[in-house]
């Protein structure tokens, strides 16, 4: 079992970092199909909630509260829910909320594990890591597909 | 007097990325999402440098820096090149003979970024 003083670093890194995982996800979330094809979306439009998220995650992650990573704190799924409605008002699906996270997991990833690689040399601490970032992330994902489910309900829409 | 720097990319957010970056390291900063602009605009702004994307429509990147490059009075302005294709960067930029213009591959770093930016021209 690893310890919970890898999660404090994660979030101390993803603190630290922040601007730049940012900047990196911006550069690969334009590349993707659904944002290519919106010439006319602006940097912050494009950044949606993903700052307020990754601060989110990052206190989660410095609190060590995760006894349910499945089950994100209300201000995690908040983010992840005011994301999933900005995408929504631009004409975005699902898939593409889905994927900007998707997205987020692997700049969250590149940011910690190298530097944690070499603060943390017991497999387990880094094992203990990956699993709770991606559980976290699992139930950000889980979370934003329900209320992207519930707004399309609300609103009638179809094809999802 | 503060560094001019001109930013040409055809995707608008990572043009205003890159803006936000820079002018807050100082430097007096503007961006051009229009390759076809992008000559004009710089001579009019006459920058210390342009950042320049490769893959664009109407005019590419390499089209841009001939353009540079043939203009006498525009041959002091540095230019970093942006792109996420950099083995072919690198194979185009040597048969254009301009082996000293840098390469900064997408998705940068934002301290690759400034560190090339601060390398090619110094402080703001």
């Amino acid at each position: 079992m690893g310890s919970k003083a890898i999660l404090r670093d994660a979030a101390r890194i993803l603190d630290r970092d922040q601007r730049n995982i940012i900047s990196r996800w911006t550069q690969r979330v334009v590349k993707t199909e659904a944002v290519r094809s919106r010439q006319d979306l602006h940097l912050q439009e494009v950044l949606g909630a993903i700052p307020l998220l990754l601060t989110a995650l990052a206190g989660w992650l410095r609190k060590g509260d995760f006894d349910e990573p499945l089950n994100p704190p209300e201000d995690v799924r908040l983010k992840a829910r005011t994301h999933a409605e900005i995408r929504l008002e631009h004409g975005f699906h699902l898939a593409d909320v889905l994927a900007d996270f998707q997205l987020l997991r692997g700049e969250i990833w590149r940011a910690v594990c190298v530097e944690l690689y070499e603060m943390h040399s017991n497999p387990d601490d880094i094992l203990f890591l990956g699993q709770q970032l991606n559980y976290a992330l699992d139930g950000v994902l889980a979370a934003t597909a329900e209320a992207c489910c519930e707004l399309s309900r609300r609103k009638g829409r179809a094809g999802w | 007097m503060v560094k001019r720097i001109v930013v040409v990319d055809d995707e608008q957010p990572i043009a205003e990325l890159i803006v936000q970056l820079l002018e807050f390291e100082g430097f007096a900063v503007e961006h051009c999402t229009d390759s076809a602009q992008a000559y004009r605009q710089i001579k009019e702004f006459a920058p210390h440098l342009v950042i320049l994307d490769l893959m664009m429509p109407n005019l590419d990147g390499w089209a841009v820096l001939e353009q540079l490059q043939k203009d006498h009075a525009m041959r002091q302005v540095r230019v970093i090149i942006c792109t996420a294709f950099g083995q072919e960067a690198f194979r185009r930029k040597k048969s254009l003979n301009r082996l000293d213009v840098p390469v900064l591959l997408k998705p940068f770093d934002i301290e690759d970024l400034l560190r090339m930016v601060h390398k090619t021209i110094g402080s703001p």
